[in-house]
């Protein structure tokens, strides 16, 4: 009997020893939104979607009447957090106060990253600001900056493109129109805390600006897109040699609307296509659009009468030397979209450019060194009876756009998801 | 100085000396008659060495092994005996009043032998400062090449033996540098390796590898190595940094088979030296090398056969001759791996080379003509580098840029990549000659050998350069490959005179005065208008101030003439856009011009030899039980290393654009109207001159401690370790385009990058500066008993330390477009430069302007870069199997210490130390 107690006694002991206090337990957390600041006449609170994002796994809750979404259930760890609604012109109107504008609606939209989720939190709810942005007739729908690869293996950097599309319900003209591309160095030139703590947020920060020429009215239809390249043939490359397409998969853009001209000659320019004009650039040798195949490749377009030679340029944060940047002012900002890079590790948020009122999140391609041929396009939202499609625009890119590698310029989905 | 006239003048005198030299009559002197033996078999030794030292008097065996010094003044000497692979003899003689007749008895070398080397020896005192590395250490380290020989010099580091990237000699120098590599010398059986006549396609590299490959130097054929780090004999010249003297095997040896295999490479070797009567003894070998560096991933490899045959030849009693024929065939590839898929890309590169070495050394047994020695080497290398690989097309657009002449040219593109094959064909040739005199004088008692000679250089390279397979398909499209032929490049002479003077001075029984005294003078091209010359005087000097402790100095220059590859660089080419129309529609009206500008580089005309000025100081201490310590402190300065010059031309190229100087007819070829230019911009173009302006100073301490051996357990320890510093700083023009983000957009994104003006900052603030300390201690444990040697070999990397530093930057000057030099004073800081590229204190309305304030900058980062503590342990095995071979072993960082570590500057994590190795080599005696 001793033999047998002994060791019972002893295992007994051990386990004594273990401490069951020790795994984690699922909590309950809730969110609280917070109203923009323009909504100076009333709250919008109740019936909106909150999305709790880790890694593939989403959670979504419901807002009450006091804007709290409740999420059970929720395994400790560090979430993003995000929500966006549609509002109506006239619900704009009568919670901001401010009517008369030429809008297709509103949007309002915020975002945290990398917040926190923890076992012993308090049970106050986590306050999620938002901001409203007014839905634009003109929206940056396509991005296409990865660059391929042809037969024999080689990279091809010429075939990348920008699409804008024409959301409204009227003919809209774009002439004077300024796109922007964000500075894409790494390190990047100012993380959103140095953009906040030198320009007190109000600046967003380009490498290059281009614009639509104002020599005439360019009057883009409902539902209809521009294309602006760099280089405006069939990218296919037909090859007398070889007797085929050294690049098969690459895009026709011999019909781009406009084309940013290359005083180096290094790119095939078509005499036909319109000429896209630099209006400011801050790296030597290039008057093409430099659209960085592994990202970051975000975007802005804006409208201004402002000379923008006028404007700070400014060097990456802390340094004398180097490139100097071109300041834009953010409230001129109609669209912008957050493009950053894939890496090994994954996507990093911290390398952000644009605030979460121009974009509460960001895009990003699944290659890491690009050369895939994959597009960033938006989401179809809906389609009107006689056929337009109309995209997904809530300032949130990881909700209005995706990827892919087949889609061709001008085309969009046809279903919505 | 004016050397031109030095030369005709130390031309006359040697001359005159000459003549006079047979006229001389003999002093009261004696013959010393050896006769050399095989202890064991009784045996003659035939054509063995033998020196009296320090008359620098020697002989070489008869067919009977017998040898006579003739004529030797009275006194006290050292008589040394060798042979390949046998023990050298050493005996203290006087010289009295009679002639002498001695009797030697040569041992074979043995492990059974109680003495044993298997690390490098450090010669005596009073002259140069070098180690000796002989067979048996070679041996024992499994060496394939004279690459691998170079780790046993104090202060290199340890390494895997891996054949598949060219390896040169950097000696007591951190950092790989041209001159440095370029200028250290190779002497295999006394003609130096020429590397004068290696010519690169394109314009100056600083970090294309110059300098001889140790590669191609097979360790087998070996006897003797020495490396010489300090000031060398006036003997030698053509050299900045370093000398490696290498002897290869003459005499009678068995027929030995060697194989060495190890993870990255296995070599083999067969040799034999021969005995036919009288007709002396020929020598052959045969060697095969291949290594393919990573086993697992076989992207490169490389392959070496190598064959010589010697003959070595009594033409008298008094005159003999060694002759060597070798022969080199190198390839290196590099592609993808067999097993992998294949796009018929690779790179090769094949080297066949074919040497004649011929020295002949006569007895003359005048008083100022003891012993004549003459030199004649004959090189002729073929190397053929081709790459197939390619051409990328990534814009869509490529432009083939094959234009030679300055002017506007529509230019053939393709729209897609293709595959093309260049090759570069290059033939040097090297021819030298060198006559050496040398004798001795005797009196009180100082004692002196003298050597004076003359030497001629002839380097040529007759081969066809740069090739594309298909000019209209080069290789490299943009303009970076255009062909020049090897040929057109003027041959290369090269004369030199020098004289030394040995000097020993026995001023009591414990101080003792040795100084080696010489001065060398070199004429390269003495006739034609790059014609350079050098005086390059040297001296060491030993003093034995007490039985236990010489104190030892030297300042010595070493001088290394450019090359062909500097004298006469290839032409220079920049391409600028012109036009473009490109029509989808319309393929006869396609058009891409460009415009072409030529630059003849100026054959370097003002370029000076490379000098490289040497200071040592040293310490020898001889302790009890036969422990030897020795320090040397060094301090070498090379302030005219070669680099590019900079300086500018300006040149004008228009662009032509539809709306301006195009002329479009749809359906037809579009025209140019080169008279109606759209803009016309101005370039600055570096006119690609090379002269002196790399500047190297290396400074450091070597040490080297033999403690003896501790008989309980057979073992000997031996420290070496060495604190280096190298400094190198380019004193060139430090200029700068304006930052395109300091000026209007159309300088940058219309106009193509080009510069109103170019700035001026201060030259040669900027270094770069190198600090190792590292140690290597060596066990050697010997059982004579068992044939056997075992060594452990600890080398620990203390400090590895490296600083690029950048100052602050303040513009002292600029150049505007008609190249005029402007300078810019303190008080001109707060002004402008306008767009014109004229100064303005007050910013100008009428046009763009930079303020001198922005070309200031401060320099971001200041702090140096430390590596952590590295360490690697080696274990080294060598057993003799009887009479009849041998076996080896090593294992190379064999506590696979590989630890990854980061540096203070860096949060990356490398990884140091890789390379566990380990590997065998039999050797068989038939």
């Amino acid at each position: 009997m001793k033999k047998i107690l002994l060791p019972l006694l002893f295992a007994f002991t051990l386990t004594a020893c273990i401490d069951y206090s020790d795994v984690t337990q699922e909590v309950t957390a809730k969110v609280k939104l917070q109203m923009p600041a323009d909504f100076t006449e009333g709250t919008d609170f109740a019936g909106h979607n909150v999305v709790l994002k880790l890694g593939d796994k989403t959670l979504t809750a419901t807002t009450d009447e006091n804007g709290i979404a409740t999420f059970k259930g929720v395994v400790p760890d560090v979430y993003s957090i995000s929500t966006s609604w549609d509002i109506s012109n006239e619900l704009f109107a009568a919670l901001t106060g401010k009517s008369g504008l030429s809008m297709r609606g509103a949007v309002v939209s915020g975002a945290l990253n990398d917040q926190v989720i923890a076992e012993n939190s308090t049970n106050e709810p986590i306050l999620l600001p938002t901001n409203v942005a007014v839905k634009g007739d003109i929206i940056i729908s396509k991005i296409a900056s990865a660059g391929s690869k042809d037969i024999n293996n080689r990279t091809y950097l010429a075939g990348k493109y920008l699409e804008l599309y024409n959301q409204a319900d009227e003919s809209v003209d774009i002439s004077g129109l300024y796109i922007g591309l964000l500075e894409s160095s790494s390190p990047q030139a100012f993380t959103l805390e140095q953009l906040q703590s030198s320009f007190g947020g109000d600046k967003v920060i380009c490498k290059q600006i281009f614009q639509i020429p104002t020599d005439k009215t360019y009057e883009v239809a409902p539902g209809a897109s521009v294309l602006l390249t760099n280089s405006a043939i069939d990218h296919r490359g037909w090859d007398e040699r070889a007797g085929k397409f050294i690049r098969p998969n690459e895009t026709i853009l011999t019909d781009a609307d406009f084309e940013a001209k290359d005083a180096m000659g290094t790119l095939i320019n078509n005499p036909n296509t319109p000429e896209l004009l630099t209006a400011a650039t801050s790296s030597g040798n290039t008057a093409t659009m430099n659209l960085v195949q592994g990202g970051p490749c975000g975007i802005i377009i804006f409208r201004t009468d402002e000379n923008i030679d006028d404007w700070e340029r400014t060097y990456a944060y802390g340094k004398t030397t180097g490139a100097k940047y071109v300041t834009v002012p953010k409230q001129l900002i109609l669209d912008g979209v957050d493009y950053i890079k894939n890496k090994a590790t994954g996507v990093d948020v911290t390398t952000k450019r644009l605030f979460a009122d121009i974009d509460a999140s960001y895009i990003n391609i699944t290659s890491i060194n690009g050369w895939s041929l994959e597009v960033v396009y938006r989401r179809t939202a809906s389609v009107t009876p006689d056929g337009r499609i109309i995209l997904k625009d809530t300032n949130n890119s990881l909700n209005d756009f995706k990827v892919s590698t087949t889609i061709k310029p001008r085309e969009y989905d046809t279903t919505v998801e | 100085m004016n050397h031109h006239k030095i030369f005709p003048i130390l031309l006359a005198l040697l001359l005159t000396w000459c003549g006079t030299v047979f006229a001389q009559k003999n002093a009261n002197t004696h013959n010393i008659t050896l006769n050399v033996t095989e202890k064991k078999s009784k045996n003659p030794i035939i054509m063995g060495t033998v020196i009296l030292s320090p008359s620098g008097l020697g002989a070489v065996t008869d067919m009977n092994g017998k040898a006579v010094i003739r004529n030797v003044p009275e006194g006290r000497y050292t008589l040394t005996a060798s042979y390949i692979g046998f023990e050298t003899y050493t005996l203290q003689i006087s010289v009295g009043k009679s002639d002498i007749n001695l009797k030697v008895e040569m041992v074979e070398t043995t492990l059974l032998l109680n003495n044993v080397s298997v690390t490098a020896r450090q010669n005596v005192s009073g002259s140069s400062t070098s180690s000796i590395i002989g067979r048996q250490a070679i041996d024992h380290l499994q060496a394939t090449s004279l690459a691998d020989i170079m780790q046993l010099v104090p202060g290199q580091l340890m390494g895997n033996g891996d054949l598949t990237s060219p390896t040169n000699i950097q000696l007591r120098q951190l950092v790989n540098n041209n001159t440095s590599a370029f200028g250290s010398s190779i002497v295999v059986d006394g003609v130096p390796m020429s590397n004068n006549a290696s010519v690169s396609q394109g314009t100056f590299s600083s970090t294309a590898f110059s300098g001889t490959d140790l590669r191609q130097i097979a360790s087998d054929d070996i006897e003797e190595v020495e490396v010489v780090r300090g000031i060398p004999s006036a003997e030698y010249g053509d050299l900045t940094s370093g000398l490696i003297v290498v002897h290869s095997k003459v005499g009678v040896t068995p027929l030995q088979f060697k194989g060495k295999i190890n993870p990255a490479l296995m070599n083999y070797s067969l040799s034999k030296g021969l005995h036919i009567g009288r007709g002396g003894i020929l020598n052959g070998s045969l060697d095969y090398a291949q290594s393919w560096g990573d086993p697992r991933m076989k992207t490169r490899s490389f392959h070496r056969y190598t064959g010589s045959i010697g003959w070595g030849y009594d033409i008298n009693s008094k005159w003999h001759i060694d002759t060597k024929f070798r022969y080199l065939l190198a390839k290196d590839w590099t592609g993808k791996d067999p097993d992998a898929e294949q796009d018929g890309t690779y790179t090769e590169n094949k080297n066949q080379s074919f040497t004649l070495t011929h020295n002949g050394r006569i007895q003359l047994d005048k008083p100022l003509a003891r012993t004549l020695s003459y030199t004649f080497g004959l090189t002729s290398t073929q190397t053929d580098n081709t790459k197939t690989s390619f051409a990328s097309v990534s814009t869509g657009l490529q432009p083939i840029l094959l234009a030679q002449e300055t002017g506007y040219y529509v230019v053939p593109f393709v729209t897609s990549s293709y595959l093309a094959t260049g090759s570069t064909e290059s033939r040097p040739g090297n021819v030298f000659l060198k006559v050496n005199d040398q004798f001795y004088l005797k009196a009180g008692k100082t004692r002196q050998t003298f050597k004076v000679g003359v030497e001629y250089h002839y380097d040529w390279n007759n081969g066809r350069g740069y090739y594309n397979e298909d000019e209209l398909l080069p290789l490299t499209p943009n303009g970076d490959g255009r062909p020049r032929a090897f040929s057109d490049i003027p041959g290369l002479h090269q004369f030199a005179a020098y004289a030394e003077d040995q000097f020993t001075w026995d001023i009591n029984k414990v101080n003792k005065l040795r100084a080696t005294a010489g001065v060398r003078f070199t004429a390269l091209q003495p006739f034609a208008n790059v014609a350079t010359t050098a005086l390059s005087p040297r001296l060491n000097l030993s003093f034995s101030l007490t039985k236990w402790l010489d104190i030892r100095g030297g300042v010595g220059m070493n001088s290394k003439t450019p090359g062909l590859n500097y004298l006469y660089p290839d032409k220079k080419y920049a391409d600028q856009f012109a036009a473009q129309y490109i029509p989808q529609d319309d393929p006869a009206a396609q058009l891409l011009a460009y415009h072409t500008q030529v630059y003849e580089v100026a054959f370097s005309k003002g370029m000076k030899n490379a000098t490289t000025t040497k200071f040592e100081l040293g310490l020898d201490f001889r302790l009890p039980n036969n422990k030897k310590l020795s320090l040397i402190a060094y301090h070498d300065k090379t302030p005219n290393g070669f680099g590019p010059v900079i300086d500018y031309f300006t040149y004008q190229s228009s662009v032509f654009t539809k709306e301006q100087g195009l002329i479009v007819t749809p359906g037809a070829a579009t025209q140019i109207d080169y008279n109606n230019p759209y803009r016309t911009d101005t370039y600055f173009m570096t006119t690609g001159e090379i002269g002196n302006t790399n500047s190297t100073l290396n400074r450091g301490l070597e040490a080297d401690f033999d403690f003896g051996t501790v008989k309980p357990i057979r073992t000997s320890f031996y420290l070496s370790g060495a604190w280096q510093e190298t400094k190198t700083w380019s004193t060139a023009l430090n200029s700068e385009s304006v930052s395109a983000s300091l000026l209007p957009s159309s300088y940058s994104a219309v106009k193509g990058g080009t510069t109103p003006f170019k700035v001026i900052y201060p030259s040669g603030v900027n270094y770069d500066k190198y600090r190792r300390l590292v140690t290597t201690l060596r066990t050697v444990t010997h059982i004579p008993e068992l044939r056997m040697v075992f060594s452990v070999t600890a080398q620990a990397i203390f400090h590895d330390w490296r600083f690029n530093y950048v100052t602050d930057k303040t513009p002292i000057g600029w150049i505007d477009t008609n190249c005029d030099r402007h300078e810019i004073t303190s008080d001109m800081l707060n002004g402008y430069l306008g767009m014109d590229a004229r100064y303005y204190s007050e910013k100008p309305q009428d046009q763009s302007s930079v303020a001198l304030q922005d070309l200031c900058n401060k320099a971001e980062d200041k702090e140096p870069t430390t590596n952590p503590v590295t360490w690697n342990l080696q274990l080294r095995l060598t057993k003799e199997l009887g009479n009849t071979g041998g076996l080896s072993f090593y294992v190379n960082n064999a506590l696979y210490y590989e630890p990854f570590l980061s540096t203070n500057k860096s949060r990356t994590l490398t990884q140091r130390n890789t390379g566990f190795s380990f590997g065998a080599e039999l050797y068989l005696n038939f």
